[in-house]
């Protein structure tokens, strides 16, 4: 039987190019270093360097992991479906011999490595800057954390927004509404509602590698094995569950003449 | 005949409207035309034969593998869609090398055949140009280049002279001949009866979702037996040609059209052939032509579907 | 003997007025955005907005019940986020599947100016975050006063002060729906850029503001800048800044300047086929 591994890699490969090309990538790019941009603001205002290293992280706090990855990896995630489905180009993996999983599977693994690659620059270059304009290196496991979250939300995130845009054509609001609405209402709410959300995994993990601090302050840290674990796990549930609904979704535009 | 790709009773609705509605046809080896009108259910039937849409009923099987269903057999099957839209950004080469690649063919396999395929239709010198700067003859094209190029048992071809200029469509019919010839299965729909003409004799007729008819274009024609057969006649005589015909009792009705000119409606075509010589070499009437005017697909359709 | 061809004489042609063409676009828009996903917001907007004013004014009255107590759902995020929701879901695709069908050629083809196809685009927006943006606030007016929860002429300037902050709202984020829409042949892009430009404003005023101290910073934010007006117009205590004209004309301005860019958008787009 023939491997399905280089079909799946040439559907992540397409996927990577696919997401990285065009005006579109541009805004993503500029989206996405809009944190930079405000950084560069305040060394601009002569901020004081410790003011601008601790800025640094809190950017990366409450613009960049609940506002830039969301809307980066909404675009890019749910696109991989939804864009072809409307397109009617997905027709042209559809007929082919690869296993519609493995189609599922590729463009998963091309659209989260098209948006790290978009966004974990994104989320060190305000680190970076502040450290040039005079502030002093981060504490002990800023860099690793910044990536780790900025991955992992990627790898939990792209499943779900890929999920939605393979059920529905109503993804965009769906992503939004979970996305903006549910990560950040329940991840206030106390007991343990907010371990429904993504965002609460991403934050604890922070907490557990940073030791001093805007990204060390989370209150309610869970071990880091979780912190990972729990992602991770989200992801491949989503990821599970789109394997197996494309077995069942009929792959054409809403509007289908006979 | 084994059926190279069946529809038991395929049922596919769309909302309140059915795109197929209990379509039962056999297609055999070589080239089968699929005609019917615009909205008739050939894009749907196509759709679920490409695995992209569920019969709600009913059961659709290619080379014996159901459609909607594991995908491995589909290396054996090439698909041309309807619709143009193809990667815009992609080159032309690109776009049927990474299909290739998706079927599992190595880099150095792909790139060889998409340059076999590229080559058949006639399109190498545009191989590096971006998709979006095709015209829309060449999407035609380039669609089926992909369709080919991994030298398919059955190729599904959905309107695939779409666009294409005159000398391209000739190409592309002494291809699909070619195709066929060489053991390949074609199923070619059109609404363009003519292109099918040329192509085959063997067709399946849809219209509003069911069959209409199948098999040779011919055997169906003389099973419309409702419809006497139109035969058009030039003669240095008509009317003493007419004279001698009108005694004849499978002779319905007798038209003269034009000057030398004789359409004679005849119930039983055979016999109307065969004893026309006599009446010829009796009378002594010059007859310079003779041509059945409806012993075709076009008059087959419009008789069977009430279009005409 | 000879013939004559008949003489055939072409009917002229009665037409409409602007307005009227105008009138079949703004319908057709309300009609078009009316899904499911647009009631569910719709709906969510006017229970969470309506039921907080009656608990605030009527279920758990503090004294007196003034004018003031009609401000409470627009001094927090939730109304302002109400009306990001419904602008993405309504107003992405507004332009953009018009780019994407290539039906703009259909409208511009006929005999209407651009600014006649802009105009019913727009007023066709402007109902649907019109009605999230004053409808709750109208509908619990009304329902405080027949509750006798406050008098009518209490009631009566709510309405207004509804009605008012409402246009100022919706006239912003409409004109930030069609911008983003005619940029872009896909409504999902447009409809993430909605909420990814306006949060992704809000929470960067906040960061410079909150860094720098700088009084004038938070005129950049749409959501202080309705917090004020609101504040301004319901006569709440609690402003944020001094200047509610100044954060009513940003926030004017902006809707304008937006809409002009749409315009200026159109009047460029090229709609190519194949």
């Amino acid at each position: 039987m023939m491997s399905v591994v280089p079909p799946v890699w040439t559907v992540t490969v397409l996927s990577f190019r696919t997401s990285l090309r065009g005006i579109r990538t541009l805004a993503l790019a500029a989206f996405a270093a809009v944190p930079t941009l405000i950084l560069l603001a305040l060394v601009a205002a002569r901020s004081a360097p410790g003011v601008l290293g601790n800025e640094a992280q809190t950017l990366f706090l409450i613009l960049t992991l609940p506002v830039v990855v969301i809307v980066v990896m909404l675009i890019l995630a749910v696109a991989q479906f939804r864009n072809e489905i409307d397109d009617d180009t997905l027709t042209y993996l559809a007929s082919r011999s690869i296993p519609r999983g493995g189609i599922v599977v590729g463009k998963y693994l091309g659209s989260v490595a098209a948006a790290s690659l978009l966004l974990v620059p994104a989320a060190l270059a305000p680190v970076a800057l502040a450290v040039a304009a005079g502030a002093a290196a981060p504490p002990a496991g800023v860099v690793g954390a910044l990536v780790a979250m900025t991955v992992l939300a990627c790898v939990a995130y792209g499943a779900l927004f890929l999920l939605l845009g393979l059920l529905t054509s109503w993804a965009l609001l769906y992503g939004l509404l979970l996305g903006f609405l549910w990560e950040e209402l329940l991840r206030r709410l106390p007991g343990s509602v907010p371990h429904l959300t993504i965002a609460f995994y991403l934050r604890s993990l922070a907490a557990d590698l940073v030791t001093a601090g805007p990204l060390s302050g989370f209150p309610t840290a869970v071990p880091t094995f979780d912190a990972v674990a729990g992602p991770v796990l989200a992801a491949v549930v989503f990821l599970a569950v789109a394997v197996a609904a494309i077995r069942y979704v009929e792959l054409v535009p809403e509007r289908t003449s006979a | 005949m084994t059926a190279v790709v069946e529809a038991l009773g395929a049922t596919k609705r769309y909302g309140e409207v059915l795109g197929l509605n209990g379509f039962t046809a056999q297609f055999g080896p070589g080239i089968t035309g699929l005609v019917g009108p615009n909205g008739a259910g050939k894009s749907t039937f196509f759709r679920l034969l490409a695995g992209q849409l569920r019969p709600d009923a009913g059961t659709v099987t290619m080379l014996g593998h159901p459609a909607w269903g594991p995908s491995a057999f589909r290396r054996r099957v090439g698909y041309c869609p309807e619709h143009s839209a193809v990667f815009d950004w992609m080159t032309g080469e690109d776009f049927v090398t990474t299909l290739l690649r998706v079927d599992g063919y190595s880099r150095a396999e792909a790139r060889e055949r998409t340059q076999r395929a590229l080559a058949t239709v006639d399109l190498v010198d545009a191989r590096h140009r971006r998709l979006r700067a095709y015209s829309k003859g060449m999407r035609q094209r380039i669609k089926i280049a992909q369709a080919i190029a991994h030298d398919p048992e059955l190729l599904l071809l959905d309107e695939p002279l779409n666009g294409v200029d005159p000398v391209g469509r000739s190409r592309l019919l002494t291809l699909f001949g070619d195709l066929a010839r060489s053991g390949h299965h074609l199923i070619v729909s059109s609404h363009v009866l003519y292109e099918i003409e040329r192509l085959t004799s063997e067709i399946v007729m849809i219209t509003n979702g069911r069959a209409l008819a199948q098999g040779n274009v011919h055997q169906i024609r003389e099973l419309i037996s409702n419809r006497p057969h139109t035969i058009e006649l030039t003669t240095s005589d008509p009317r003493a040609l007419a004279r001698a015909l009108s005694e004849w009792e499978h002779v319905t009705a007798i038209e003269f059209p034009g000057p030398g000119r004789l359409t004679v409606l005849s119930r039983t075509p055979a016999e109307f052939y065969q004893r026309l010589p006599e009446v010829v070499v009796k009378s002594g009437i010059d007859v310079t032509g003779v041509r059945g005017a409806d012993d075709n697909l076009d008059a087959v359709f419009r008789y069977l579907s009430g279009f005409g | 003997m000879s013939i004559a061809p008949p003489r055939y004489a072409a009917e002229s042609i009665v037409r409409v007025g602007r307005g009227s063409r105008i009138a079949a676009i703004f319908e057709r828009e309300v009609g078009a955005r009316a899904g499911v996903g647009t009631w569910l917001v719709v709906a969510f907007a006017f229970l969470s907005n309506i039921l907080v004013l009656l608990i605030r004014i009527v279920i758990f009255p503090s004294e007196p019940v003034g004018l003031s107590a009609f401000s409470t759902p627009y001094g927090g995020t939730l109304w302002p986020l109400e009306i990001l929701l419904v602008t993405a879901a309504t107003g992405a695709g507004s332009i953009a599947e018009d780019l994407a069908s290539r039906s703009i050629t259909l409208y511009l083809s006929r005999p209407i100016h651009l600014v006649d196809y802009l105009g019913g685009k727009a007023a066709g927006l402007a109902f649907w975050i019109g009605l999230v943006a004053m409808g709750p606030g109208v509908v619990a007016a009304i329902m405080a006063a027949a509750l006798g929860g406050v008098s009518a002429s209490i009631a009566l300037s709510a309405i207004l002060a509804c009605v008012g902050l409402g246009l100022l709202a919706t006239a912003f984020f409409t004109g930030l729906a069609l911008a983003l829409s005619a940029w872009t042949a896909r409504a999902l892009y447009a409809g993430v850029a909605i909420f990814g430009l306006i949060l992704g404003l809000e929470i960067s005023v906040l960061a410079i503001w909150g860094t720098t101290g700088n009084a004038q910073i938070p005129y950049l934010s749409v959501f202080v800048d309705l917090q004020n007006v609101a504040y301004y117009v319901f006569q709440s205590p609690g402003i944020t800044s001094t200047y509610p004209g100044l954060s009513a004309v940003y926030v004017g301005a902006a809707g304008a300047f937006l809409i002009l860019l749409t315009w200026l958008r159109l009047e460029r787009v090229e709609v190519v086929g194949e």
